[in-house]
């Protein structure tokens, strides 16, 4: 986690924990569904005993974009990119990308959880990223 | 067995127009397929209005303007799919015998740039999730992985419609546009550039619908999917928040151009021409697969064939799409209608796709909703 980011209030309650940093899901009692982010109802049997449950740190790129121009209602920086990440639990979910070199980023890359900070000043919030593992 | 035949259609310009407003050029449009239609607006026995920004009312503000009636008026907000969804609706209240004509309407009048769409949460926004061309670049970013669809081929999607819109006085551009200049336009979601993308813009377009037995040369609507992306979807325009990795399931235009070929009781080599979502290069290209012009991953060799120029086997957005025309959301699935009819009757000149019997529109919109209606010349 970015300095900037630890001390940050959340960009919505609920998507991440941050001790330690995951996405928090829900699962289903009764089918075992997951979904992120956490609702309480189940999407799969409808039924309202969801728990949330800490999603995997590490994921793969399933597909991506990167946005050159500010979209509605963006407090970041530009160019930014985000994706489809696949977690092993057999879940896709939608996250911002971060990597050294933007243009490096491709399907199939190795990425690791983090919390990031969006926004500068009094709009800046703590939100989440998957970091593109850098080749050793 | 009665037929639902499309009587009219009307269409004002897609593009810029200062100082008019939606309702305006609903009231134009409407005007325009009622006198191709040779109907009277006080023989039309309900109105559906389609759009997503027009505020409230927006269909009993155009009745207020051509005359109130007293008819039923329903307006109709299902994102790009807005237009086309009420042209199911109002099929069905005709099958229903609840009225003899109906008028169907669609309008909009949008700001420049990215669309600010309130279908996304406000964190959505805040961290830049929410925006609306990244799911279409998601998409096409997998297929080039999956299929090796290139560059060139997206940028030939672009070119060829512009090629059409030259012939489409209704299109807000009319040049063309050579894949290398598509090629040299900006990056904004990659791999999407500038000109693969189309631009959110103002118009209106209408159709009068009616039910009872089909006359030489009219055109009637055959087939109807209405369909919604299931969970296992993994990307389109869907607006995913998750997706579980299995199973894997069928795209929901995929879906709903099947529920249209089975209504229909044709196939995909039935058909003599389409209009489909080129909301962007990728969206067309994938979609000639989904409504089944080719298989799967065969989408960019199509493109590169010019089996979808005119000309070719099967011409798709003779009308230069959105791509030319721009895309008001409320009226873009009418306009699609406007051009397969006219098509259907023999009236596109030097657009015209020779001898076109069955002609397909292909509409997607946020939330995943897909539409597509199948016409059909008598």
């Amino acid at each position: 986690m970015s300095l900037s980011a630890a001390s940050l209030p959340p960009v919505e309650p609920g998507l991440f924990a941050t001790n330690p940093p995951a996405l928090v899901g829900g699962r289903c009692a009764s089918c075992d569904a997951l979904r992120f982010p956490y609702r309480g109802v189940c999407p799969q049997c409808q039924r309202a005993d969801v728990a949330p449950t800490a999603l995997s740190t590490s994921g793969r790129v399933y597909t991506f974009t990167i946005v050159r121009g500010s979209p509605p209602g963006y407090c970041g920086d530009i160019p930014y990119a985000f994706g489809v990440i696949e977690l092993p639990e057999g879940l896709r979910v939608i996250a911002t990308i971060v990597a050294r070199d933007l243009a490096s980023i491709a399907i199939d890359d190795a990425v690791d959880f983090e919390l990031i900070a969006v926004g500068t000043g009094d709009d800046a919030r703590q939100s989440y990223a998957f970091r593109r593992r850098e080749p050793a | 067995m009665s037929d639902i035949v499309v009587r009219g259609v009307g269409m004002h310009p897609f593009g810029r127009f200062e100082g008019k407003s939606a309702v305006e050029m609903a009231c134009d449009a409407l005007r325009e397929a009622l006198i191709d239609a040779d109907a009277a607006w006080r023989d039309i026995d309900a109105l559906y209005c389609a759009h997503m920004y027009a505020g409230t009312g927006a269909g009993h503000r155009i009745a207020s303007v051509l005359g109130a009636t007293g008819i039923p008026i329903v307006n109709v907000e299902n994102a790009c799919s807005s237009g086309s969804t009420a042209i199911v609706m109002a099929r069905q209240a005709l099958l229903a015998h609840e009225y003899e004509n109906v008028a169907v309407v669609g309008l909009e009048k949008m700001p420049r740039g990215f669309m600010d769409m309130d279908y996304f949460e406000p964190w959505r926004q805040r961290v830049g999730h929410a925006v609306n061309p990244a799911q279409f670049a998601f998409a096409i970013r997998r297929h080039m992985h999956e299929h090796g669809t290139t560059e060139r081929q997206l940028a030939l999607v672009a070119e060829k419609n512009h090629a059409h819109s030259v012939h489409n006085d209704r299109a807000m551009y009319r040049t063309p546009i050579s894949c290398d200049a598509v090629l040299a336009s900006r990056m904004i979601v990659d791999p999407l550039r500038l000109l693969m993308l189309c631009t959110p813009n103002e118009g209106a377009a209408a159709a009068i619908l009616t039910r009872r037995k089909a006359g030489h040369g009219e055109a009637r609507l055959i087939g109807q999917g209405l369909k919604t992306a299931m969970r296992g979807q993994a990307i389109g325009e869907h607006m995913p928040t998750d997706s579980p990795i299995e199973p894997a399931v069928d795209s929901v235009t995929r879906r709903a151009a099947m529920q249209a070929y089975d209504a229909a009781g044709i196939g995909p080599d039935d058909l003599d021409v389409a209009e489909l979502q080129d909301t962007d290069s990728g969206t067309e290209l994938i979609g000639t697969e989904e409504i089944g012009l080719c298989g799967v991953g065969e989408g960019g060799a199509l493109v590169e064939s010019g089996a979808t120029r005119l000309g070719g086997r099967i011409p798709v957005n003779p009308s230069g799409g959105l791509l030319s025309k721009g895309e008001p959301v409320g009226a873009s699935g009418l306009g699609q209608v406007f051009e397969i009819v006219n098509q259907l009757r023999g009236r596109c000149g030097p657009r015209q796709v020779e001898g076109a019997r069955i002609g397909l529109t292909q509409t997607l919109g946020a939330g995943g909703n897909g539409c597509v209606l199948i016409f059909a010349r008598s």
